[in-house]
């Protein structure tokens, strides 16, 4: 589900733009009960010089003798921003929501004066604000830079050295005794590569006791252990590598490129880009959803990946919408295929893409591996596919019979919105776990997200 | 995720098909399984060559090597798509009556019924995108079925096609079916009802003459019942012969299906001898009171003719259970002929005999024979004492059944009926309570006046006795239901009253503002 897009109107909202704030729908339960005036003895709305409202505050009785302090600041930069003194993790917790509702119905007041807490805050995020901006604006001092650059590579230099002999010796020893190995066996490498900066190596340690666990774990085993010591072997040969492949070791291992920097030294691509899918997974950790946006230039034929992330149970934003093309010009990370925009684009609904065959994606995919071997997803644009079951599983099917098979149970969606007639599909492809349906554009060339 | 009806589990992982002949890679695993230390690696002459020539390091080269070589070289299989859905292009909802559904699948179901109602009148059909939704919620909620059966329309049908749980679409007539003969013939159970439904609807005696040559090879009871069941949209008289026959079945739920379309027949020969049954056991006594003798537990036809089986050793509560039985089936004009005189007058001698459960059951007989005269004259005699009863029914004390009555009469009648009663001001003491009970047993539609009553209630200042917070809740929650969604404007902003009842207040509001947006939308 594409995020909301920021509500920019710093003119009173409505009560349906609040309730869409909620994370969830129990917050939004939860905010209608504190949604009362009585339940807000101090409350009040900050202007701007022009009188629109720029923050709303508000101390709520709660079931303790202090009061819950909540206050959104709306026309902060980067969009509406949110405080609470109450313990919920959720953002925006129920006590800003049910703010927001009471200022949406007009029952909270203008006022001049602000309580401390709020001054503080407001004058907090302006500081850090104007911090940062400076900050960008400043050129950094280029000698310094480098040394700690030069610092952060010896450094993962140096894990991923212990990482190829820890490697041998698990093969050295042999794999039979893996199952018996607790959980600290695994976790001291990875803690290691964690001191040593280079934390994407240290994911793919962590997931490793996962790999033990699966049917066929031998095999499922050697396969991350090769390809983590193909990882290590990559890094190694450093600059022997075309230029793509070492920004996809780098950024697997953990040396993370700035968007910033993204945006002053990356490759931009200005083109018409169609928004073909997105897909929100939980990261390794759990603790975080990532919200994968799939793009696709419709001059350059260049595919490229937004990647945002949000605290579990928050919507991502992403200024992409499936079904709509931007014309804009975006920033390649040093992978050559993750990017981020660089100014806001011009957006339209676009007709559904064109696709290829399940034959043709399949080529795609085997070139893609061959720029990142470690590459587990890939978007696949599939011409007139058909959902088709041979008994066992559930499969997209193309004009020629071909068939992938699908991850999920019985794509009850794409069924409804198909009636099982060909139409476009976007689609996942995993090699190990099959095709995740994303988009599909009806018969209408209406599109649904699935 | 829904559970697959295929009968297929979660997938398993792939198996993929490697290019890497698979003997090379199982010497690899299980050398790696043993340790390099031990082993020599192997060789895998069909893999290219790799840096390394010997130990871990040559291990790893060359299993990741096959590794990759297997993700890039998947071969894919070939399957036979579905038959699509040859259905045509009807008019369908969009977008924010689309979203709106999937708000109240989401979080508001009991909007559902009133939402399926005006896509009903729409003429449209809901998106495809939320058909699957819709779907499982008829499999939980089977009175929804007929409306959510039409609101899917041939795309759903062909949906449900695919799976199992979903047949009920199948059963359900549409308007516009005209009778299938293969469908009845060779059709599943729910094509067989459906057939038989669409007939029924037009010509119920020749529907009927179909069930009776099929019904005993109906070898299951469901079937039987699900059949006999499409004889519920109005028996006809000629349906008698057969139900009487059928109040013999094996199964209790089919003779109770029965018995109450029979109930529905008053000229049948079954009515006549529930009347003989009532005039054998039933007279006045001395005060003037009615009495009822037992029925006995060796009058197996009169068990027959009610539907109730053969008591093996007799307790107190299942002989009046046989009464109770007697008065609710049997035609309510026996009593008047009986005694010459009118309703009204039978009932108050029901009351005189100091069994409220006797009174009861002419309060049960009126609703389910639907006799608006009774029902009337029951009103009419409880008179002030209305309201007294529906606090006692709310209580679970013995009561007669007011909601059963007032459900009877047309719906102007009904109101005004609850409204005077809403009116009696003697009952200061339990006015929100009173209030909230009316409201429930008056049931839908509300008239105007009705609905101005509850909204000053529900706007105005808590009454200064009889305050309930839990009666002004159950009040709120049924007018945001019943309530016309343009009665927001007619309620404060501001809860009227605190705590609780200011939440209630406050989701009154919001459930109106919600409908009134999708009145608007569809």
């Amino acid at each position: 589900m594409p995020g909301r897009s920021v509500v920019h109107v710093s003119d009173r909202w409505s009560t349906d733009d609040v309730w869409a704030l909620a994370p969830d729908p129990p917050s939004r339960k939860a905010a209608l009960k504190v949604a009362k005036p009585g339940s807000w003895p101090q409350s009040g709305v900050i202007t701007d010089p022009s009188g629109a409202a720029s923050a709303v505050w508000g101390e709520c009785k709660g079931s303790g003798a202090k009061p819950y302090l909540a206050a959104a600041h709306l026309d902060g930069d980067g969009g509406p921003a949110y405080k609470c003194s109450c313990p919920s993790r959720k953002i925006p917790c129920k006590h800003v929501l049910a703010l927001l509702a009471l200022w949406a119905q007009g029952t909270v007041d203008v006022r001049d004066e602000r309580p401390e807490w709020v001054a503080t805050w407001l004058t907090g995020r302006a500081t850090r604000q104007a911090k940062a901006a400076e900050k960008a604006a400043r050129p950094v001092d280029p000698t310094r830079a480098e040394a700690t650059l030069r610092e952060r590579e010896k450094a993962v230099a140096g894990g991923m050295d212990e990482l190829r002999l820890w490697l041998n010796d698990q093969i050295d020893a042999g794999l039979a005794e893996a199952p018996k190995h607790r959980y600290d066996h695994w976790d001291r490498m990875a803690k290691r590569l964690v001191d040593a900066k280079a934390g994407g190596a240290a994911s793919a340690v962590t997931e490793l006791p996962g790999a033990v666990r699966a049917t066929g774990w031998p095999e499922v085993l050697l396969e991350r252990l090769s390809m983590i010591h193909l990882l290590v072997g990559a890094h190694r040969a450093g600059d022997g590598l075309d230029e793509r492949t070492r920004g996809v070791v780098r950024a697997r291992v953990g040396i993370t490129t700035k968007a910033d920097e993204v945006l002053a030294d990356g490759e931009r691509v200005r083109d018409t880009w169609c928004v073909l899918g997105a897909r929100n997974t939980p990261t390794p950790e759990g603790d975080m959803t990532a919200h994968r946006v799939w793009l696709r230039g419709t001059d350059s034929g260049r595919l490229a990946l937004s990647l945002s992330f949000a605290r579990s149970g928050q919507a991502p934003r992403t200024p992409f919408r499936v079904g709509t093309e931007v014309s804009t010009e975006l920033a390649f990370y040093p992978d050559g295929q993750r990017v981020v925009p660089v100014a806001d684009g011009d957006t339209r609904t676009a007709p559904p893409p064109r696709g290829t065959t399940v034959t043709e994606a399949l080529d795609a995919f085997a070139a893609a591996l061959a720029v990142d071997p470690w590459r587990d997803t890939w978007p696949m644009v599939l011409d007139r596919a058909a959902p088709a079951h041979d008994g066992d599983r559930w499969h997209l099917v193309d004009p020629s019979g071909t068939a992938l098979p699908l991850v999920t149970g019985v794509p009850w969606r794409l069924l409804a919105v198909t009636g099982g007639h060909p139409s476009t599909v976007v689609a996942e492809w995993s090699p190990r776990h099959g095709l995740t349906p994303l988009t599909v554009w009806d018969t209408d060339g209406k599109v649904d997200a699935l | 995720m829904t559970p697959d009806p295929l009968g297929t589990t979660v997938p398993a992982p792939l198996t993929p098909d490697p290019p890497t002949p698979a003997d090379s890679w199982d010497r690899l695993v299980s050398t790696a399984l043993v340790g390099t230390a031990r082993r020599a690696v192997p060789p895998t002459p069909d893999l290219p060559e790799t840096p390394s020539a010997e130990g871990a390091e040559a291990l790893l080269d060359r299993a990741a090597l096959a590794t990759v070589r297997r993700a890039a070289g998947y071969a894919p299989g070939t399957a036979e798509p579905v038959t699509p859905d040859p259905g045509g292009e009807p008019a369908r909802i969009e977008g924010a009556a689309a979203h709106r559904l999937s708000l109240i699948l989401a979080q508001r179901p009991g909007l559902l019924p009133e939402w399926l109602e005006l896509v009903a009148a729409s003429g449209r059909e809901v998106d495809r995108a939320n058909i699957p939704a819709l779907l499982e919620r008829g499999e939980r909620d089977s009175r929804l079925r007929p409306a959510i059966a039409a609101a899917v329309g041939t795309r759903g049908r062909w949906l449900a096609g695919l799976n199992d749980r979903w047949a009920y679409v199948t059963a359900e007539t549409l308007p516009g079916d005209a009778f299938v003969e293969e469908d009845w013939a060779d059709g599943g159970p729910s094509e067989r009802r459906r057939a038989l439904a669409v007939l029924r609807a037009t010509d119920p005696d020749a529907a009927r003459a179909l069930l009776e040559a099929e019904w005993d090879a109906l070898s299951r009871a469901e079937w039987r019942r699900l059949l006999l069941d499409t004889f519920s949209v109005g028996p006809v008289p000629g349906d008698a012969a057969f139900l009487d026959r059928v109040l013999d079945d094996k199964a209790a739920n089919v003779r109770g299906l029965a018995l109450s379309l029979l109930t529905r027949l008053p000229g049948s020969a079954h009515a006549d001898r529930l009347r003989g049954y009532v005039r054998e056991h039933a007279r006045l006594g001395v005060r003037g009171e009615l009495v009822v003798d037992d029925v006995a537990a060796t009058r197996t036809d009169v068990l027959r003719d009610l539907a109730l089986v053969v008591p093996e050793a007799s307790r107190s509560g299942e002989v009046f259970e046989r009464t109770w039985s007697l008065i609710t089936h049997a035609p309510l004009d026996v009593w008047t002929d009986l005694f010459d005189t009118t309703p009204g007058e039978v009932f108050a001698a029901a009351d005189a005999a100091r069994e409220v459960r006797l009174r009861d059951a002419f309060g049960n007989a009126i609703g389910l024979q639907g006799d608006p005269e009774w029902a009337r004259a029951v009103i009419g005699f409880l008179g002030q004492g209305l309201v007294g009863q529906l606090a006692d029914t709310a209580r679970g004390r013995e009561a007669v059944h007011v909601e059963a009555l007032l459900g009877v009469l047309p719906a102007e009648e009904r109101c005004a009926a609850a409204l005077a009663a809403a009116r009696d001001r003697s009952r200061a003491k339990t006015r929100d309570a009173d209030l909230a009970h009316l409201a429930q047993a008056v049931g839908a539609p509300w008239n105007r006046d009705l609905c101005e009553l509850f909204l000053d209630h529900l706007g105005g200042p808590a009454p200064k006795h009889g305050r309930s917070p839990s009666a002004y809740r159950s009040l709120c929650d049924l007018a945001a239901e019943r309530l016309r969604p343009e009665h927001l404007a007619s309620l404060p902003e501001a809860p009227p009253r605190g705590g609780a009842e200011a939440d209630a207040f406050l989701r009154l509001r919001e459930l109106l503002r919600f409908r009134l947006d999708m009145h608007k939308e569809l």
